[in-house]
C-alpha cells in the first residue's frame, strides 16, 4: 500500500491509528501491540501476499539467533561467534538470493562462458531494509548491547508499517524502548497535530513535485535517444530534485505517520543539497544509512584509526557496499565508487592547507552529486553515456528548449525556483521543531493536504520502494 | 490554539473541503458518473464535458466485475451484446467495445481486465475497418490509464474526487468538442455495461432539429464510402498481430476466445460488396479464419428494425445480438456461421453471390419502412 493512495489516507491509517487508541482501553498492553502488528503485516502484504512469509521468516529467524546471542552476553565464546556469522550469512544469502543471484549469474557467465541461468525472482518489498535492521540487532546482541527482550516489540521494531518499506533504517535501541514505554499509548494531540502537518509536507513533496520532475527525468533517461545541451542538464536536474523530493517526502510522511502512533524516527535528511562538501552531503543524505554503513561495516573494517591507505580503503569499500546495497547493478556500484573517491579525495584536501570560497564549495559538491546521480538513475551504461555527453557543452546540439522533454518553457524558473526553496526555505526538520499549533501552521497544513489529495490520482511508486 | 482544537480545525477543513467538492461533483456530475437528475442551470450540459470513451470505459467497468468481456469497434459497442446476456442472468459481462477500437487497444484493456475480475469468456467483434492502417489513432492525446499507467480520472477507490487532472481533461474535451461539435470520441453516454446509450443523440436531435442529422447521415454515408474506396487501403501487419497476441492471451489464460464478425447496416454492407476494398476484405476474413476462426452470420448486414440508430449509416442495430450471442455462445448450435481456415472459402462464395445480387439490387430500393430514412432520414426520424 502507497502512502499516497486514498485507500491509505482515507481507510487504513484512520483504521490503524483508531483501532490502536481504543483497544488501550481494554487496558491490555498485548492488545494495541496485535493491533498494530497486524495492521503492519497487512500493510506489508496488500502490495504482494506472497511476500509476507519471507518477511515473518526473516523476523523469526533473527529473534531465535538474537536470543542465542543475548543469553549469555559476558559470555563470548566461538560459539556464538560462529552463531552470529551464521545469522549474518542467512541474512546476507537471503538478500542475495533475491537481489543479487541473477546479476552475480550474468557476470559469471560473462567472465567465464558458462552459461548459467538463475530463475528471475521478484525482489521482495523493503527486504534491503529489513535485512540491513535485522544484522545491526544481531551485531548488538552478539555484543550485548540488546537490552529489550519482547518477541512482540521485536516484532513491531521490525514491521512497523510508517518504517517497514522504505525507512528509515531505525536502530532496535532506539525503537524498541519506545514500544515498551506505557506513558505513551494513549492518542497524544500533541503528537498527533505534529505528525498531521509533517505527514501532508511529506504528502506535497511527493505528490506535487516529485511526480512533476519525474516525467520529464523518465522522457530524457528512457524516451529520447539523444539530449540537446540544455534537455540533458535539466533531465539531471529534474532527477537530482526528483529523488530528493521523493525519498524525503516518504521519510516525512513515515516520521509524521509514527508521530501519530507517538513514535519518533530518526531524521533521514538534513538540507543534502546544501552541503558544502562531499562529506557534509553523506551527514545530510539517507541519515540512517551512513549511520549504519559507518557503524557495522567502516568501522569494524577499522575506520579511521588506521594509517592513510587502510583508511582510504576502508571508505571505498563502505560506498561500493553502499551502492550495491540500492541495486544490484554495475552503474549503482559505479555511482558508488564515484562517491568512495570524492569522500578519499575530499579527505586528502581537508587535510592539506588549501581552502575555497564556500559558494565554490557548495557549487562543485551539488555538480559532482549530480553528475554521479546520472548513474543511480540510468538504467544502462548507454542511458548514463547519453546524458553526460549531452550535458558537455559542444557535444550534441546547444539548445535549450524543453519541447522534447514534454516540460514547459518556464521549466527553467521553475527549476531555479526549487533549487532556492531547497536553499532558503526551513527544511520538515526545522518546521517540525518549530511547529506550534497555531493558524499560519493550520492554514498551511489544510493548503498543502487539499492540493495534494486533488493530485492524488496520478499515483506513483516512490523510487525507494524498488531497492 | 492548542493541538486539539489544530487536529480538529485541521480535519474539519480538509475533510469539509474534499465533501463540498464531492457534493460539487455529485451534482454536476461533469462526466455523467454518478448518473444523477438532469437539470437545466446545474447540468444540463453535462454531455458536452463527457470524456473520451477511452476513459470512461474503465472505470465504468469497475463495480460489475465481469466474467464475460466484449471487445471490438463501435460495431460492437452499438451492438450491445452484454444486455442479451445480462437478461439471461447468466454471467456479470462488460462491453469494452470502443468507437474507433483498434486491436492493441483491445489487447492492453483485455490485460488490464484480466488483472482485475475473473474472467471467464472473451468475445471479440473483429471488424474489417479496425485492422486496416486507416483508421484514426483516437487515443493518442488521451494519457490514460492504459498509456501511461496512471490512474484515469477517478481512483478507483475513490471516484468522488474530481482531481485537477480530471479538469485539465475536461477542459481538452471542451475545446475538442468546440472544434468538432459532431465528431467521435468524446461525447456519449454508456449504460451500466459499457455500450453506447442513444441519450446524447437525441438531445442533439431536439436542439438541432431535423437538418442537423440529415446533414450528419449524408456525411457518415460519404466518409464509409471513401474509406472502402481508398486504392491505398491494406492490412496492417501491427494490428494483425495485436489480434494474434489477444489470442494467445486468453490461450495462456485459460479464457474461452470466440471471435465474430459484427454485422454492419445493410447499406454499407452493399457499399463494401461493391467496394474496391472488397479483396482486402476477403484477405481479412482468410486471416481470421486462418487464427482460430470466427463466427459470421448471413443476415450480417444487419438489415433489421431498430428506431434508435436509424440515422446512423455504419452501424447495424441493438436487437441483431439477439440473434448473434446465442450462436456464438453456443459452438455447435449452428455449424453453417463458423468458419475455420478452409471453410472460409464457402463464405466466400456466398459473398461473391452476395455481389452480384448487390449489383442487380444497385437500382432498386432499399427496401421497406425504416430503411427509407436511406433517402431521407428526416421524414422518418422526427416523430
Amino acid at each position: 500500500m502507497l502512502f499516497n493512495s486514498y485507500e491509505f489516507i482515507f481507510a487504513f491509517l484512520p483504521a490503524a491509528l483508531l483501532g490502536y487508541f481504543l483497544l488501550q482501553y481494554t487496558r491490555s498492553a498485548l492488545l494495541p501491540k496485535l493491533w498494530l502488528v497486524g495492521s503492519s503485516l497487512f500493510f506489508y502484504a496488500w502490495w504482494e501476499p506472497a511476500y509476507l512469509p519471507i518477511l515473518l521468516f526473516s523476523v523469526l529467524f533473527n529473534f531465535g539467533a538474537g536470543s542465542y546471542l543475548n543469553r549469555d552476553p559476558s559470555n563470548g565464546g566461538r560459539r556464538k561467534k560462529s552463531a552470529l556469522i551464521l545469522g549474518v550469512v542467512v541474512n546476507i544469502l537471503l538478500l542475495g538470493y533475491y537481489k543479487y543471484a541473477g546479476f552475480l549469474a550474468e557476470n559469471l557467465s560473462l567472465l567465464t562462458g558458462w552459461e548459467l541461468e538463475v530463475e528471475e525472482v521478484p525482489l521482495p518489498l523493503a527486504i534491503s531494509f529489513f535485512t540491513f535492521q535485522q544484522i545491526a540487532y544481531l551485531v548488538d546482541a552478539y555484543k550485548g548491547a540488546v537490552k529489550e527482550h519482547s518477541f512482540l516489540n521485536y516484532l513491531m521494531f521490525v514491521t512497523f508499517f510508517p518504517q517497514l518499506i522504505a525507512g528509515p533504517i531505525v536502530h532496535h535501541s532506539e525503537m524498541m524502548p519506545q514500544f515498551a514505554r506505557k506513558d505513551q499509548s494513549w492518542l497524544q494531540s500533541g503528537n498527533l497535530a505534529q505528525g498531521l502537518f509533517v505527514f501532508v509536507n511529506g504528502l506535497f513533496k511527493k505528490v506535487i513535485i516529485a511526480d512533476t520532475l519525474a516525467v520529464w527525468a523518465t522522457k530524457g533517461f528512457d524516451v529520447l535517444p539523444s539530449l540537446s545541451f540544455g534537455e540533458a542538464w535539466f533531465t539531471s536536474l529534474s532527477y537530482t530534485f526528483q529523488l530528493y523530493f521523493d525519498f524525503s517526502g516518504y521519510t516525512d510522511m513515515a516520521i509524521g505517520i509514527a508521530l501519530m502512533f507517538n513514535i519518533r524516527l530518526p531524521f533521514n535528511f538534513n538540507a543534502p543539497y546544501r552541503a558544502l562538501d562531499i562529506q557534509d552531503f553523506w551527514r545530510r543524505w539517507h541519515i540512517t544509512l551512513s549511520r549504519f554503513l559507518r557503524d557495522y561495516i567502516y568501522i569494524p573494517l577499522g575506520g579511521n584509526k588506521m594509517g592513510a591507505f587502510a583508511v582510504h580503503r576502508n571508505i571505498l569499500i563502505t560506498f561500493l557496499i553502499g551502492g550495491i546495497w540500492h541495486g544490484a547493478g554495475w552503474t549503482f556500484l559505479f555511482w558508488g565508487f564515484l562517491h568512495g573517491v570524492a569522500m578519499v579525495v575530499h579527505r586528502v584536501w581537508s587535510k592539506s592547507a588549501f581552502s575555497m570560497p564556500e559558494w565554490v564549495a557548495w557549487t562543485l559538491t551539488f555538480l559532482f552529486v549530480n553528475f554521479a546521480w546520472v548513474f543511480f538513475r540510468a538504467t544502462s551504461w548507454g542511458d548514463a553515456m547519453k546524458v553526460l555527453k549531452g550535458m558537455v557543452p559542444g557535444w550534441n546540439s546547444f539548445g535549450f528548449s524543453l519541447s522534447s522533454l514534454g516540460a514547459p518553457e518556464w521549466g527553467w524558473a521553475l527549476w531555479g525556483a526549487l533549487l532556492l526553496s531547497i536553499l532558503l526555505i526551513p527544511n520538515t526538520n526545522t518546521l517540525k521543531e518549530r511547529f506550534t499549533p497555531n493558524l499560519p501552521y493550520l492554514l498551511t497544513g489544510c493548503f498543502l493536504a487539499l492540493v495534494a489529495l486533488l493530485h492524488l490520482d496520478k499515483i506513483s511508486q516512490f523510487i525507494y520502494f524498488g531497492f | 490554539m492548542g493541538s486539539k482544537r489544530f487536529v480538529t480545525y485541521f480535519l474539519s477543513i480538509v475533510g469539509g473541503s474534499l465533501i463540498l467538492v464531492f457534493i460539487f461533483n455529485f451534482i454536476v456530475d461533469p462526466f455523467g458518473v454518478e448518473r444523477t437528475f438532469l437539470k437545466k442551470g446545474f447540468n444540463r450540459y453535462k454531455e458536452a464535458f463527457h470524456m473520451n470513451t477511452r476513459v470512461t470505459k474503465l472505470p465504468l467497468s469497475e463495480g460489475i466485475d465481469p466474467e464475460i468481456l466484449f471487445f471490438g469497434s463501435s460495431r460492437t459497442e452499438y451492438l450491445a451484446p452484454e444486455q442479451v446476456l445480462s437478461s439471461e442472468k447468466r454471467a456479470r459481462s462488460f462491453n469494452f467495445a470502443l468507437s474507433g477500437g483498434m486491436p492493441h487497444e483491445m489487447r492492453d484493456m483485455l490485460e488490464w481486465a484480466i488483472d482485475r475480475y475473473p474472467v471467464e469468456e472473451v468475445y471479440y467483434g473483429i471488424d474489417f475497418i479496425s485492422l486496416t492502417d486507416r483508421t484514426p489513432e483516437y487515443r493518442k492525446g488521451f494519457d490514460h490509464e492504459l498509456v501511461d499507467g496512471k490512474q484515469p480520472l477517478w481512483a478507483g477507490e475513490a471516484r468522488f474526487f474530481l482531481t485537477f487532472t480530471a479538469l485539465r481533461k475536461s477542459r481538452a474535451c471542451i475545446e475538442q468538442n468546440r472544434k468538432d461539435p459532431d465528431g467521435s470520441g468524446v461525447k456519449y453516454q454508456y449504460n451500466r455495461h459499457g455500450s453506447r446509450t442513444n441519450r446524447w443523440r437525441r438531445m442533439m436531435l431536439e436542439e438541432r432539429g431535423k437538418e442537423w442529422f440529415v446533414e450528419r447521415f449524408a456525411r457518415t454515408h460519404e466518409q464509409f464510402k471513401k474509406q472502402y474506396a481508398d486504392e491505398g487501403l491494406s492490412l496492417s501487419s501491427e494490428k494483425m498481430q495485436a489480434y494474434k497476441d489477444i489470442r494467445r492471451i486468453c490461450q495462456r489464460e485459460g479464457i474461452t476466445f470466440r471471435a465474430f464478425v459484427p454485422p454492419i447496416h445493410f447499406s454499407q454492407f452493399r457499399t463494401l460488396l461493391g467496394s474496391r476494398s472488397f479483396d482486402l476484405y476477403k484477405e481479412f476474413l482468410r486471416f481470421l479464419g486462418r487464427n482460430g476462426g470466427f463466427y459470421y452470420f448471413e443476415r450480417n448486414e444487419g438489415l433489421m428494425k431498430d428506431s434508435s440508430l436509424f440515422w446512423d449509416t455504419q452501424h447495424a442495430r441493438r436487437s441483431m445480438s439477439r440473434n448473434i450471442i446465442p450462436k456464438v455462445k453456443n459452438p455447435g448450435g449452428s455449424g453453417k456461421d463458423r468458419f475455420r481456415g478452409e471453410e472460409v472459402e464457402s463464405l466466400l462464395q456466398w459473398l461473391e453471390a452476395r455481389k452480384k445480387l448487390t449489383s442487380e439490387m444497385k437500382n432498386e430500393s432499399f427496401g421497406r419502412g425504416r430503411d427509407a430514412s436511406f433517402e431521407d432520414p428526416g421524414s422518418v426520424c422526427v416523430k
